[in-house]
């Protein structure tokens, strides 16, 4: 027999807390066990509302219907393309602008006021319009660039960045400086290296913002070929009023009570990004602690 | 001398030949005009709404057309010489989200293409704004007769609604407000069941309420029935309060008339009373959804799916949607549809709303804004006028009776086409000349044959157009004269923009408390004299001032 175990004292802490965060991750959990339920149930089971966290009436239909939609599929390519590029160029923003924002005042003179420009577009943006025109007129519209250079420095992860940067001890710098390496070389084989932490959070970031945002596209896009997936989607969930409805909208109706086929594409499409999170997680929770407190 | 009696002579016979050509002209050159083709080409540039419908239906039926490449487009160029094309295309529909960020960055920002489509009171900024072009000579001028029939189907209010001082800004996108006519939908084998007759007065009406959520008309022996569908947001085409108000001869959300022939707004008029307190009465007496409260048309609609609820009030398409889920699931739920009972001897008035609320505006500048006007003629001439070709532009049997006629950006139609196919539809039965059936009628009947065939799938079509069908009632409506024509229809104004969502918030918690019994009827009192208050009378005062300068104007 094994020694029994020390009990843990028993503190009210730690249960509330359990229950809290339980809480926490059921209320995430519960919307994505429901649509998956609604997508694999019969749409009439759907129809009446019974379905609940186990699919009714089992059924695939709504599956073999959106494998045969192709603008389902396209949007899903654009995200893909989108967070290729938008993850790719978000993460090399990142390292190149938190890597000087972090050296002290006397190796980067002008620190401070760089600082403020990134820190005060986090505070102010031009609005809606001045954001359109400005996309415009460097003619942008109706391309993935619009979707990918708008928001090529996430300022909240180069403030990460740079904290993690900053706790490195400096003595590795400066030996390297002192073996003749420039500061490309320490940025890409000291600095980089040793933040893999750093990194995988802001790439998850990264991805993850680019993968969820819909409103961008739709207003950025001239055609709905070029919709990312989140605002392809969008535009079959929206919630409709039943009043003053025109002749295409009373035709409408009929394809709009397809519940399950809805939930099937938002199930398929919140995957992809599902299926990074086991990947990157356990650096995830290392990097935004030690990047947030060690600042 | 000679030559200035030569000069006289040029002179006079120029001017009457002028004259005589006028009218010559005039007859002739509209026709002439209203089609004519331009050589060479122009370019003209829409922005769309592209719908579910047209994406997952006829697009996969029309295998060599895209959205900017179809018959529609091959028609308007070849024999128009117009060659369209979009700034841009978002999907869903034209009262949707995404149609609505798109059009508003655009207008902010400026860039308009050549002809934009907005809602009156977008019409009304550009119009002020002074950035579209004024239609009104172009539209006398180019019109065709059938356009003009077409336009006028509904009195004036439809070109009205796009006129600013005087000036046609932009052409409707006309919407029929015939369609609007409310019915009552109820199920008629559950009033089979229970041994009730088909309720004719409102009284009657709120006894069959009773027994449906009473008597167990599903037989499953629980009580989880109720007499009425309703949902939070009150006005709607299915599910909606409307039909039961004017049964109280209460004409909420509606500009109607009073006594002395002023705009009165029906949401405030007394009638209002009489209706709250029985749905009260229902409400308490368990006959209503008890959180209907917080109910949406899609959780309501679960509701009918799931055979629980007996009695709708709505519009003659309900059974294409929601009542059909019902019938899916349950084969044996036949809902039928009536008249509105009245609560008196006064027959019902049925209200209907001013339906069009799209405006094809043409960006000021732009070369030809007539062409706008060609294209409204040729959409309608092809598919009802004289050398229409119905079966391919419009539904084409071919291309599985989807609706084609939507590749093109202009889609007026006449406005009682559908009352019209049924007659049609009517006239052949009683002649057994089926047959002899065109058009839409043809395509409608076929759906009606495919359900009578056995196809569950089609089943309402023939609750809308079969023997039994809903625009039976609507004919009847007509021929009784119980047809009421909203008599507001400009673009709203200026205290309607600042306040009305304020204004229509309040109501519907009024109306909603005093259904629940959270509030006594004496709240609609108060919220009578809050709702002219808080900007009700400034309401009331612009309506009115805009129907005098309509009647003033004529």
């Amino acid at each position: 027999m094994q020694a029994k175990p020390k009990s843990k004292p028993f503190s009210w802490f730690s249960v509330i807390n359990t229950i809290i965060l339980t809480l926490a991750a059921l209320s995430c959990l519960v919307p994505i066990i429901h649509i998956a339920a609604i997508s694999f149930s019969s749409s009439s089971a759907a129809a009446t509302g019974i379905v609940t966290f186990w699919p009714v009436d089992f059924s695939l239909n709504s599956y073999q219907y959106v494998i045969k939609r192709a603008q389902f599929w396209q949007s899903m390519l654009v995200s893909l393309e989108r967070i290729t590029l938008g993850g790719g160029i978000n993460l090399l923003l990142i390292i190149l602008s938190s890597f000087p924002l972090s050296k002290e005042r006397h190796e980067f003179r002008a620190r401070s006021f760089y600082a403020w420009l990134f820190f005060i577009t986090m505070l102010f943006s031009g609005g809606l319009i001045p954001w359109y025109m400005a996309i415009r007129q460097y003619k942008l519209l109706d391309s993935i660039w619009a979707l990918v250079l708008p928001g090529a420095v996430p300022v909240f992860s180069v403030i990460l960045m740079l904290n993690f940067f900053r706790q490195i001890p400096k003595e590795l710098s400066e030996a390297a400086c002192i073996d003749g390496a420039g500061q490309w070389r320490i940025l890409w084989q000291i600095y980089v290296p040793t933040s893999t932490p750093a990194i995988a959070t802001v790439l998850l970031f990264a991805l993850v913002g680019h993968w969820n945002s819909w409103f961008d596209g739709l207003i950025l896009m001239n055609n709905p070929d070029h919709y990312p997936l989140q605002s392809y989607i969008q535009t079959i969930v929206v919630q409709r009023t039943y009043s003053m409805l025109s002749r295409e909208e009373i035709q409408q109706l009929a394809t709009i009570s397809d519940r399950t086929l809805r939930s099937a594409q938002i199930f398929l499409g919140s995957l992809p990004i599902i299926l990074v999170y086991p990947f990157l997680q356990r650096y995830f929770v290392k990097g935004i602690v030690l990047g947030g407190v060690k600042g | 001398m000679t030559k200035k009696s030569t000069w006289r002579k040029l002179v006079s016979a120029m001017l009457a030949l002028a004259l005589l050509s006028v009218p010559v002209l005039s007859a002739l050159g509209e026709n002439a005009d209203s089609l004519s083709k331009y050589d060479p080409a122009i370019d003209i540039v829409f922005v769309r709404a592209v719908d579910n419908d047209l994406t997952s239906n006829v697009l996969p039926q029309t295998p060599n057309e895209t959205i900017e490449s179809n018959r529609w487009f091959d028609l308007y160029q070849d024999e128009l010489g117009i060659n369209i094309s979009y700034a841009w295309t978002v999907q869903g529909g034209y009262t949707d989200d995404a149609y609505k960020q798109k059009i508003n960055v655009t207008l902010a920002s400026g860039d308009l293409p050549d002809v934009i489509t907005v809602t009156s009171a977008q019409l009304k900024q550009l119009a002020d704004a002074d950035v579209i072009e004024d239609l009104t000579g172009y539209f006398d001028q180019y019109a065709s007769d059938l356009t003009r029939q077409v336009y006028s189907d509904e009195g004036s209010s439809v070109l009205d609604s796009a006129t600013f001082e005087g000036k046609l800004m932009a052409i409707p996108n006309l919407e029929a407000s015939i369609e609007s006519a409310q019915f009552l939908w109820i199920r008629k084998d559950w009033l089979d069941k229970l041994g009730l007759d088909v309720p004719t007065t409102m009284q009657e009406l709120l006894a069959v309420s009773t027994a449906f959520a009473t008597q167990d008309p599903d037989g499953n022996g629980i009580a989880d029935t109720y007499g009425l569908a309703i949902t939070k947001d009150l006005y709607a085409g299915c599910m909606g309060v409307e039909g039961f108000f004017a049964g109280f001869h209460a004409y909420p959300n509606f500009w109607t008339t009073d006594a002395d022939g002023k705009l009165v707004y029906g949401s405030v008029q007394p009638e209002m009373k009489d209706a709250l307190t029985a749905l009260a009465a229902m409400y308490q007496n368990g006959e209503i959804d008890q959180e209907f409260g917080v109910k949406d048309g899609g959780k309501v609609a679960e509701t009918i799916a799931a055979g629980k609820i007996g009695i709708d009030f709505g519009e003659q398409w309900n059974p294409l949607y929601p009542l059909n889920q019902n019938y899916n699931n349950d084969p044996t739920a036949d809902w039928i549809s009536l008249p509105i009972p009245s609560v008196d001897d006064t027959a019902v008035s049925v209200p209907l709303k001013f339906r069009t609320n799209m405006y094809f505006a043409v960006r000021k500048g732009f070369e030809h804004p007539e062409a706008l006007v060609k294209l409204v003629n040729m959409h309608l001439e092809k598919n009802w006028g004289e050398t229409n070709n119905f079966s391919w532009y419009y539904m084409p049997a071919e291309n599985g009776n989807t609706s084609v006629w939507k590749f093109s950006p202009v889609t007026p139609y006449p406005p009682y086409k559908n009352l019209n196919a049924f007659l049609e539809i009517e006239a052949a039965r009683n002649a057994d000349a089926m047959d002899t059936l065109v058009g839409e009628a043809k395509v409608i009947q076929s759906n009606v044959d495919a359900y009578l065939a056995g196809d569950g799938s089609v089943w309402g079509w023939d609750k809308i157009y079969g023997v039994e069908g809903v625009y039976n009632v609507l004919k009847a409506y007509r021929d009784n004269g119980q047809l009421l024509v909203e008599k507001f229809t400009g673009a709203p104004t200026e205290t309607m923009v600042e306040r009305r969502a304020t204004l229509e918030q309040m109501e519907k918690e009024m109306i909603v408390k005093v259904i629940m019994g959270a509030a006594s009827i004496d709240e609609f009192d108060k919220f009578v004299s809050d709702w002219y208050q808080l900007g009700g009378q400034a309401i009331t005062d612009e309506v009115n001032a805009w129907y005098a300068s309509l009647s003033a104007a004529e």
